[in-house]
């Protein structure tokens, strides 16, 4: 870590100013993007006709599929935002805090999904669709975290003071990422524990697993492709004044002739 | 098909689940494409805006 990490060093702060992110994002795009979709469909593949069903709950683990993926990508993509939240406050970047930006509405998306999923396999396995059950309340806390550093972000007009208040939110939130993980051990709920641990073999079978893995890879692919995509749009707005922003081509508008001549 | 599509008689609970997941992703991506629109058009609006302000500043101080 001597020697190359000068390079990489400056290759970081070089792609770490919105004008040079800016393309090299709008390349990665289609590659995360397919990368999705072809995971997913591999992933659906397994799960729907590889995996076995399961002794005791029949058909409606196959939930677990979309339920388990999602609800590790809601607390993953938190702790991201999180972090870049803190390199923005530390070093005042203006990447760092868009890319927060970016990330909070795929986040909250995965949220919800894990909260509703979780519902419909809750009914037939436990009997009911909602219980204050400590998992349960956690995550419907990360949900309001991520609705609530969007509302923040948008209710204040200065755009960097906004990126503060909303980065100061995010970081207070982030206790709450470990208390969902580890909720389902220091409490007696009614959540099953996990299914996957760091130090135990997995209690499930081998194409269960593959399939879950491919969709968590899927969800993965999916929000990194989604967060860049929405950080070109961040950019495009923020930076408009810049000269940079003015010579670029918009997208699906005008000739490629129209686009230095119409700003120039 | 059918019998696949029933999951069991768990079909209701799994299609909801798989189902929601669906609109979740299409709601997504068709606002990630507003979102791109609007943010190319409000930076055209902010730079015309800014053109008309230099223009009227330096057409001020002109006479």
């Amino acid at each position: 870590m001597s020697t190359p990490s000068s390079s990489a060093g400056s290759i970081w702060f070089r792609y770490a100013s919105p004008a040079s992110f800016y393309p090299l994002a709008g390349q990665l795009i289609p590659w995360f993007g397919a990368a999705a979709a072809i995971l997913a469909l591999a992933g659906l593949y397994v799960g729907f006709f590889v995996a076995p069903t399961d002794w005791q709950q029949g058909e409606a683990y196959r939930i677990i599929f979309i339920h388990v993926p999602a609800a590790w990508m809601a607390m993953f993509t938190y702790l991201v935002m999180a972090s870049w939240c803190a390199i923005s406050l530390a070093f005042n970047t203006r990447l760092s805090a868009m890319m927060a930006q970016a990330l909070a509405p795929t986040g909250a998306m995965f949220a919800f999904v894990s909260l509703w999923t979780g519902a419909f396999w809750g009914r037939p396995t436990w009997g009911a669709y909602w219980v204050w059950d400590a998992r349960l309340t956690s995550t419907l806390i990360l949900l309001f975290l991520y609705l609530g550093f969007i509302a923040l972000r948008a209710s204040i007009d200065d755009p960097r003071r906004a990126d503060r208040a909303a980065a100061v939110l995010a970081l207070v939130g982030a206790i709450n990422v470990p208390i969902i993980y580890f909720s389902v051990r220091w409490w007696n709920t009614l959540h099953q524990g996990s299914s996957i641990s760091m130090t135990a073999a997995p209690k499930m079978a081998h194409t269960m697993l593959t399939a879950m893995l491919l969709m968590t890879l899927a969800a993965w692919a999916y929000t990194i492709a989604v967060a860049l995509y929405r950080v070109r749009s961040i950019i495009v707005e923020r930076e408009a004044l810049s000269g940079w922003v003015g010579a670029l081509e918009r997208p699906g508008e005008a000739g490629p002739t129209m686009a230095g001549a119409a700003t120039r | 098909m059918s019998e696949w599509l029933a999951m069991g008689g768990y079909g209701f609970y799994v299609w909801s689940s798989y189902g929601m997941l669906a609109i979740a992703l299409i709601v997504e991506l068709a606002w990630l494409r507003h979102h791109r629109r609007e943010s190319w058009r409000r930076a055209a609006a902010m730079r015309a805006e800014r053109s008309i302000a230099a223009t009227t500043r330096s057409g001020g101080t002109n006479r």
